[in-house]
């Protein structure tokens, strides 16, 4: 049945969701840095998903955004990997002062 | 003669730049050690007006000779004048020559001559009235007519040149206006000029003296240099190096006089050995103690004293040049204040700064009798300007001035005064005459006051003339110190001697006379005859207190008060030319005297006459110049042949005064020339008295006698001074028309040259000022004059002079008259009387108002304040603890807790604010997709 169907936006919707679920609870549960800044990576992906979906001309011939679903993906994947790159500074720093990169551990500004 | 304005203006301006310089700069200046250069700020700029005022004064001659008439015709039309006096004398000699009626002018000369026998004064005035029927002798009589030729240099009718006052110049008077500063609706105030002949004249005068006492008074106020009193601290070696060091400073080191002046001051300083002065003052005060028993130690004034003798010139020369009488009060003022800052310049001496209080205080009184008159007339007239005024007093038929030439019945006239006065205060009376009779109100207006005129009744709105004319004369009873106000001139003596030259004998004094002669057109007789009463107290009470002052400058000042009077008195009685000349010669001689008087006080340190004796031989310059001086202010001269300055002016003066009582009936003499003659007799008294008790007989006082000596530089202005005390009144050969005699005639007030006044509200006759120099005059009164004067000094050299006081013994005489020498030596009981007036009674009343002040008023205001005190207090509490307060505590409170309470959400836990997150997200999902209807809210 999913075979044979017309692959229609909505299809990329529920990639999408999944990538983004995936990735907010890959968040929610690595206690690792590094594994949160992947989960991150995902939801940042799985946003990507729908704006490509909506912007394609393929998928919706009959009301097209035209280009500005890709575009916005373009951009933003730059900024994903801009904020890779502070992030992943962040974290070297962490490590050099706590030796771990636990997240549960950076807790020192707390209310 | 355009450039008239100019140089004048600038003549002005200069003692004000030298005010700025000197007030902006001095101090500076005197930093440096540099402080005689204020004295040569002022000095120059004063010698430089003075070369301006001296510039337009041939400006002016050279216009006056060149256009007008030629020297010759000049010196003819005196000769005619001459010539005609002589023609009265007989035809009043021979008494039933008015019969002789051959043609008009003899005429009308026959009837001016009986007329001036008094007891046929008005039988001549009944005849007059036959005369005047036929048209031809009206015109003869055309003074009024002449007059308006006058300014055309029209001299056809033969009539009008015989009576002698026919050389009038093309050019009268110049007025017009620098710079109008506004107007309002009909006000309109602007910096004006008026010039004429006496305004050039005032110009050289009191620039001229005001340069020799600014010259003099470089030197006078030494004292006040921090040069000279540091030099007493220094060694007599050393401070001849330093002294000398010092001059070459100041002067360049060339200049002689100030060598000479630090050897005298090197003099100075072996004698004062008990002197001992602070290092950081330069001056010190010996007539003030202080608590604590020491003397007063000030820095020196050098600068400040030529700033305000600057500021005192500017106002002066301001005034004399001013076009309008709001510009004149303005410059009064500033002259007013100018004498108060001179007066009280040693201010920490208390004498000084009440007698400051006193002259500012008497003078204030007179200005408000002044600012009346000022109003009275623009009320009337509708304009301040000078021309605008004598303008219309001419036009309006001013009945007073022009009318009658004398010989008129002098109720017949034309009766109109500047119609202002009649329709400002008779408005309605007019106007119901008018709708009455239906005429036009100026018909109606003329209509009432012939019908006054024929009850003998003055015209409407003359009093006004009175009150106004008075008024402005209570402004010149203040400033030249006239009998009611006189009493702040004798203690302005306080000031430094210079002052006293300048301020208070030959300008500000001035300025009241001035103001009386630049006003005389708008006087009616009535008001001159007020001042001429005035004038005549004034000049006795001064003469009388003089005789027994012992201080040499309150002899002085009581001599310009008695002198001041015989000028105002000479005004009042119709001798303008008199006044304004006596005036002059005044200036010269009494600078002259108070200037010789400084330097004998510097001489000898004291003023007390009783310590002085003898000093002629000690410092003859000054005893012989003042000598001059004596003999100018008594009149002295060779009967009809030639005199000093006041035997000119006196005599003028008392020759129209006798005249006066021939007009009125007093048959010879009369109340005026009598007290006059009288006070002549005295003033030559009290000034030889003086002169002889300061430089004739045995010193009285050894100490002082042996320390007296002159300086150079304050006895060179005495001699150029004595030289004019002689000859300033005298003709000139070289160039006739140019002494000061005519040039004061020359500007002689059009509406009354020339014309016998008659008053209209009363029987007051104010004779025409040629008339005095009839040789019936002219001969008994210089007689008289001469005798009284030479009776004077022959009383003064019996009393004073005489070896051991053979003849008469002044403290036998004394003695004597103990009453009246009391009397006199309290000055009339004046101030104690003035005191008992006015001081105590503001005094009580002043205690009074501070009684009430203090019991009811401050009692209420304090109870007031208690009681807001209080209600704020209360509400304070309330508004401000409970509402204001309560509500910002409570909401700080609150702020707080939900901060509090919010901060533990921040737990710091990665984890946990993704969990936020994601819930937070389906959150919003949830919401969005079940409870929010877009549809909903797009059609809302």
């Amino acid at each position: 049945m999913l075979l044979i169907g017309t692959v229609s936006v909505s299809w990329y919707l529920a990639v999408g969701a999944v990538l983004f679920v995936l990735g907010a609870v890959c968040m929610a549960t690595k206690r690792n840095l590094l594994g949160v800044l992947m989960g991150v990576e995902l939801v940042l992906n799985g946003a990507n998903m729908n704006f490509i979906a909506f912007g394609s001309k393929v998928l919706r011939p009959q009301g097209s955004l035209g280009l500005d679903g890709q575009l916005i993906a373009l951009f933003v994947i730059v900024l994903a990997a801009a904020e890779a790159a502070v992030a992943l500074a962040i974290a070297l720093n962490f490590y050099n002062n706590h030796n771990t990169v636990d997240v549960d551990r950076a807790n020192e500004l707390n209310g | 003669m355009n450039y008239l304005p100019t140089l004048l203006g600038v003549a002005v301006l200069l003692p004000l730049s030298a005010f700025f310089v000197n007030l902006f700069l001095g101090h500076a200046l005197r930093r440096k050690g540099q402080s005689k250069l204020a004295a040569f700020v002022s000095l120059s700029a004063i010698a430089g007006a003075a070369l301006l005022s001296f510039i337009s004064l041939f400006v002016w001659l050279a216009a006056e000779n060149g256009e007008a008439t030629n020297r010759t015709a000049l010196s003819d039309l005196k000769k005619a004048n001459k010539d005609h006096l002589q023609h009265l004398e007989e035809q009043a000699s021979s008494n039933d020559s008015h019969h002789d009626h051959e043609d008009q002018a003899h005429d009308v000369e026959a009837e001016q001559a009986s007329a001036l026998l008094g007891d046929q004064f008005y039988t001549a005035l009944v005849e007059e009235e036959h005369v005047a029927e036929n048209g031809e002798g009206h015109d003869g009589h055309g003074h009024a007519e002449g007059n308006h030729d006058h300014s055309n240099g029209n001299h056809g009718d033969s009539a009008h040149d015989d009576h002698g006052h026919a050389h009038g110049p093309t050019f009268k008077a110049a007025s017009g206006e620098y710079y109008t500063l506004g107007t309002f609706g009909e006000l309109k105030l602007s910096i004006g000029y008026y010039i004429d002949s006496l305004t050039i004249a005032m110009f050289c005068m009191v620039t001229f003296i005001a340069t020799l006492i600014h010259w003099y008074a470089s030197k006078y106020m030494d004292d006040e240099l921090p040069e000279s009193k540091r030099d007493h601290h220094v060694d007599p070696e050393k401070h001849r190096f330093l002294g000398y060091f010092y001059n070459a400073k100041l002067t360049g080191g060339d200049d002689h006089d100030d060598h000479g002046h630090h050897e005298d001051h090197h003099d100075d300083h072996e004698h004062d050995g008990e002197e001992v002065s602070e290092e950081d003052y330069d001056f010190v005060d010996h007539e003030v103690v202080m608590p604590d028993g020491s003397h007063c130690h000030r820095k020196g004034r050098y600068p400040r004293f030529f700033q305000a003798l600057s500021l005192f010139c500017f106002s002066m020369l301001g005034l004399v040049l001013a076009g309008n009488i709001a510009m004149t009060f303005v410059f009064w003022e500033l002259v007013g204040i100018c004498s108060y800052f001179l007066i009280g310049f040693y201010v920490e001496r208390k004498s000084a700064s009440t007698a400051a209080n006193k002259a500012f205080i008497a003078n204030r009184v007179g200005d408000f009798g002044m600012i009346i008159g000022l109003m009275i007339f623009w009320t009337g007239f509708g304009t301040f300007s000078y021309d605008e005024l004598f303008d219309q007093m001419k036009t309006a038929g001013t009945p007073t001035q022009v009318l009658a030439s004398y010989g008129h019945d002098h109720h017949g006239i034309e009766t109109s005064i500047p119609s202002g006065f009649a329709t400002e205060f008779y408005g309605d009376e007019i106007q119901a005459y008018a709708d009455e009779h239906g005429v036009p109100n100026d018909e109606a207006l003329t209509a009432i006051n012939e019908v006054r005129a024929e009850e003998d009744k003055s015209p409407l709105g003359y009093w006004l003339m009175i009150v106004g004319g008075l008024g402005i004369f209570c402004g010149c009873v203040g400033k030249s110190a006239q009998f009611p106000l006189h009493i702040w001139l004798p203690d302005a003596m306080e000031g430094p001697t210079p002052v006293s030259a300048l301020v208070h004998s030959a300008t500000m004094v001035a300025a009241g006379v001035f103001l009386v002669g630049r006003f005389f057109p708008m006087l009616v007789p009535e008001a001159l005859f007020v001042i001429a009463i005035i004038g005549t107290i004034t000049l006795f009470i001064g003469a009388t207190i003089a005789i027994v002052a012992t201080d040499i400058k309150k002899v002085l000042a009581y001599s310009t008060i008695s002198q001041l009077g015989y000028m105002i008195m000479a005004l009042g009685v119709g001798g303008w030319v008199a006044g304004l000349m006596h005036l002059f010669t005044h200036a010269f001689f009494k600078s002259l005297l108070f200037m010789g008087s400084g330097s004998v006080i510097h001489a000898v340190h004291t003023n007390e006459m009783t310590e002085m004796g003898g000093l002629r031989k000690k410092i003859p310059i000054t005893a012989w110049t003042m000598f001059i001086a004596c003999l100018a202010i008594a009149g002295a001269g060779i009967p009809f042949v030639i005199g000093t300055s006041g035997y000119y002016s006196k005599d003028a003066i008392l020759e129209q005064a006798f005249s006066w009582g021939d007009h009125n009936g007093w048959g010879f003499g009369g109340p005026f020339f009598w007290i006059a003659l009288g006070s002549a007799a005295i003033t030559a008294f009290y000034m030889f008295r003086m002169w002889f008790m300061t430089f004739v007989g045995k010193p009285r006082d050894e100490e002082r006698f042996s320390h007296a000596h002159e300086y150079p530089r304050m006895v060179h202005p005495l001699l150029i001074l004595s030289v004019m005390a002689i000859g300033v009144a005298w003709a000139n050969p070289l160039s006739p028309g140019t002494e000061l005699g005519y040039l004061l005639e020359a500007s002689r007030p059009e509406a009354v040259a020339g014309q016998t006044l008659a008053g209209l509200g009363s029987d007051v006759v104010v004779p025409d000022e040629h008339l005095s120099h009839m040789s019936r005059v002219k001969v008994p009164v210089t007689l008289l004059a001469t005798l009284s004067g030479l009776i004077g000094i022959a009383l003064a050299f019996l009393m004073y002079a005489t070896p051991a006081n053979k003849f008469l013994k002044a403290s036998e005489v004394q003695a004597q008259f103990g009453g009246v020498h009391n009397f006199l030596r309290n000055k009339w009981w004046f101030d104690e009387l003035y005191d008992f007036l006015f001081v105590r009674p503001s005094k009580v009343i002043g205690g009074f108002a501070s009684a009430i002040d203090k019991n009811i008023f401050d009692t209420i205001i304090h109870f007031t304040a208690r009681a807001a005190k209080k209600v704020a207090n209360g509400w304070s509490k309330i508004l401000d603890g409970f509402v204001i307060d309560g509500f910002v505590d409570w909401l700080a409170r609150s702020v707080y807790r939900v901060g509090t309470s919010l901060r533990r959400v921040q737990t710091g836990n990665l984890r946990q604010y993704v969990l936020f997150i994601v819930i937070g997200a389906v959150a919003i999902f949830v919401f969005v997709s079940f409870m929010w209807d877009p549809a909903a809210a797009s059609t809302k």
